[in-house]
């Protein structure tokens, strides 16, 4: 029994490592006016080694934090392959490494129980709200590069943009996909949440109402976000400021949850 | 390297000098190169009478509106004193086009002059264009064939000029293929074409609106086309303009700007590169023209002066409106970028040069080389006939005869052989003092 806390140390060490170098290269290297470079491409290595790690160090021992590091390891994942969006590694994997250190506290400190002890219908509620919190976080650094570009090209400044950064479409694109997957992914976790809470298979807890009305809450923006970009044409630009405020209503109750929410009031 | 430095030096000391005699744009304001510039039929006749009159067998003059360079051989480095130089400038110029003489001063202050490797080094620099006032443009490259095809056409292009514009050229095609010095581009229409891919990274799927049928369209719209985009439409107030554009293109729709809203409506990015004195493109066309489009960005670029497109339409949203000022920081940025390469483009000019050394430094030997082959064959020659002419070789046969012939050629050859490998692997000082020797020996004349 002793020996998956020491296969989880290891990994979680060497997934930590691995976002942490990763950052640094992959920063360099969207920075850097050359392409193709070396430490680009042994960043996304690192990228990919750290997903792998991150999601066996989920599966083995996973606290909320590690869980989303690996969901958002994964997004940023398909958003490479789906959307060809390659700079968003360069804004996710330092995300994803600061979560993983919060995530080594929190459980130093005795908050949040291992995923893998819990539940199944616990499991299948948290993961999917992770997965929703992990693709409104992708939105939200899409968002930020759409804003970004949005402003050089308006105000064209072509001289301060760097080489590799992605066109305006495909940011736009990929940002929408993103919302969409998450929007599915708050869905599926509110229903599931709702379901097994009627079901009794969630036990009850703390006070679950300001949580749940904030998830409401965060599900309704979204819900609007893509109503208004399908329905009434919003323009990406607009919706990127929406998402920009969608994460923060969502990392509210990200914080919540590690802070104040154990697995088992999920 | 040291022994190249010093192969180098003896190749000053005695064999053929290359110089290379000229002004560019760093050295001489447009002004004096505009005195400087020669056409292909003036070089001509100046490439004959320079040779002549300055007794050199090996000419070329590369004149393009950046430069003007006389590249030769000359004998030896004694003979190319600055006065000698700058003099056969001098005549070139004012022989060419009746102008008045250029005074020395005015010569020393914008021609510079360069002798043995800095003269081949420069002139591996021009025709890779690392010398030139955008590094990396092709152009320079077909001048300098040009201007070699000149000296072969005027009789003055010799051994030592060709193994010269081989390397160069050679050397700027290594350049050229691995490096990024050409890589961006750095004319407003293919910048315009560039800039497009900030719409999206996949120029095939957009839609081109070229508005225009000028220069600037052209070019725009040849760029457009070899990326076959989704669709390319030009217009032009003259149709036919449009449709000839077209059908040189071999791609695309060509249409008159009857209908310029529903055009810019299919259109992803808008390149205007008309002469109209007015703006051709108001906000709200563009306010109407998005009635009837998606919800991509739109993307126009005004490349034309006086501009025509309203300035104002900037405002309207997912609308990124470009003029040329804009392109030109573009351009800017992007000759920025191929000075970058310039490092990498040295290096290769350097291995380029060494091995030029290299074969200067074996090229210098083979007079010498030569000289010996004769003695010995000669040497051989002339025993064997005194031998065979003596009795007891009376009987000899026609084929006995040839074969000691050919015997004694072998052994000639052989000898010869045996001294230049060992003058290969020597050190140069001291294949130089064998040099010496063979000369002092073997050398007649």
């Amino acid at each position: 029994m002793k020996a998956i806390p020491d296969i989880s140390v290891v990994i979680s060490m060497v997934d930590l490592a691995a976002f942490m170098l990763a950052s640094g290269l992959l920063v360099l290297g969207f920075k850097s006016k050359k392409s193709n470079l070396l430490g680009t491409r042994i960043g996304y290595v690192l990228f990919a080694i750290g997903t792998l790690c991150a999601t066996v160090h989920a599966l083995l021992l996973g606290n909320s934090a590690v869980l989303l590091a690996a969901a958002l390891a994964w997004g940023t994942v398909i958003s490479w392959f789906v959307w060809q969006v390659e700079l968003v590694g360069a804004f996710t994997a330092p995300v994803i490494a600061v979560i993983l250190v919060s995530g080594i506290f929190f459980s130093a400190g005795g908050h949040g129980a291992a995923f893998t002890e819990s539940q199944p219908a616990i499991k299948l509620h948290v993961a999917t709200a992770i997965l929703g919190q992990s693709f409104a976080i992708l939105a939200c650094g899409l968002s930020l590069l759409f804003l970004w570009l949005d402003r050089k090209l308006k105000t064209r400044q072509l001289g301060a943009l760097p080489e590799k950064f992605p066109a305006i479409s495909t940011l736009s694109r990929a940002l929408s996909g993103t919302l969409w997957i998450g929007f599915i992914f708050i869905t599926l976790s509110l229903l599931s949440g709702s379901l097994f809470a009627l079901l009794g298979l969630i036990p009850a807890g703390t006070n679950m109402a300001p949580k749940v009305s904030w998830a409401i809450l965060v599900w309704v923006w979204y819900l609007a976000i893509l109503v208004l970009r399908g329905v009434l044409g919003y323009r990406p630009h607009k919706v990127a400021r929406m998402s920009l405020v969608g994460f923060f209503l969502m990392a509210f109750s990200w914080f919540g949850l590690i802070f104040w929410a154990p697995w088992g009031s999920a | 390297m040291r022994e190249l430095n010093h192969a180098l030096s003896a190749s000053k000391s005695r064999g053929p000098t290359f110089f290379c005699v000229g002004s560019n744009h760093r050295t001489a304001g447009i002004s004096t190169r505009e005195n400087f510039y020669l056409t292909p039929v003036e070089i001509n006749l100046a490439l004959q009478d320079a040779s002549q009159r300055f007794k050199l067998d090996e000419l070329a003059i590369l004149s393009t509106c950046n430069r003007c360079e006389i590249i030769g051989v000359a004998d030896g480095p004694d003979k190319l004193t600055p006065e000698f130089l700058y003099s056969m400038y001098r005549h070139v110029h004012t022989n060419a086009r009746d102008q008045k003489a250029f005074t020395s001063d005015s010569l020393s202050q914008s021609v510079y002059i360069l002798t043995g490797i800095d003269a081949v080094r420069h002139t591996f620099q021009v025709a890779a264009s690392l010398d030139s006032l955008v590094p990396g443009e092709t152009q320079i490259t077909g001048q300098f064939k040009d201007a070699i095809n000149l000296a072969k056409n005027a009789g003055t292009l010799g051994s030592m000029l060709i193994r010269l514009s081989q390397e160069a050229l050679g050397t700027a095609k290594k350049i050229r293929s691995n490096t990024d010095i050409g890589r961006h581009r750095v004319s407003i229409a293919h910048a315009a074409i560039d800039l497009a891919r900030r719409a999206s990274e996949d120029l095939t799927s957009l839609k081109f609106l070229i508005i225009g049928a000028g220069e600037m369209a052209r070019v725009a719209a040849e760029y457009a086309s070899s990326h076959r985009p989704k669709e390319l439409i030009l217009a032009n107030r003259t149709s036919s303009r449009a449709f000839e554009l077209c059908q040189h293109l071999g791609y695309g729709e060509s249409h008159g700007l009857e209908n310029l809203q529903n055009l810019i409506a299919r259109a992803d990015v808008v390149i205007t590169a008309t002469t109209a004195a007015n703006f051709i493109i108001r906000q709200q066309d563009i306010v109407n023209a998005a009635k009837g489009r998606g919800d991509g960005p739109l993307f126009l670029i005004d490349i034309a002066l006086p501009r025509n497109i309203e300035p104002e339409i900037s405002n309207i949203d997912d609308v990124y409106l470009f003029d040329i000022d804009d392109l030109r920081e573009v351009v800017e940025s992007h000759i920025e970028k191929r000075r970058e390469s310039l490092a990498a483009a040295a290096d290769i000019v350097s291995s380029s040069v060494t091995n030029f050394e290299q074969w200067l430094y074996s090229k210098d030997f083979s007079p010498i080389m030569s000289a010996t082959s004769q003695y010995f064959m000669d040497l051989c020659k002339r025993e064997a006939e005194k031998t065979l002419a003596k009795d007891i070789f009376s009987e000899l046969s026609q084929r006995q005869h040839e074969a000691i012939n050919a015997m004694l050629e072998a052994i000639s050859s052989k000898m010869t052989s045996d001294v230049a490998q060992t003058l290969k692997k020597l050190p140069e000082s001291e294949a130089r003092q064998l040099a010496d020797v063979l000369e002092t020996i073997y050398k007649r004349d």
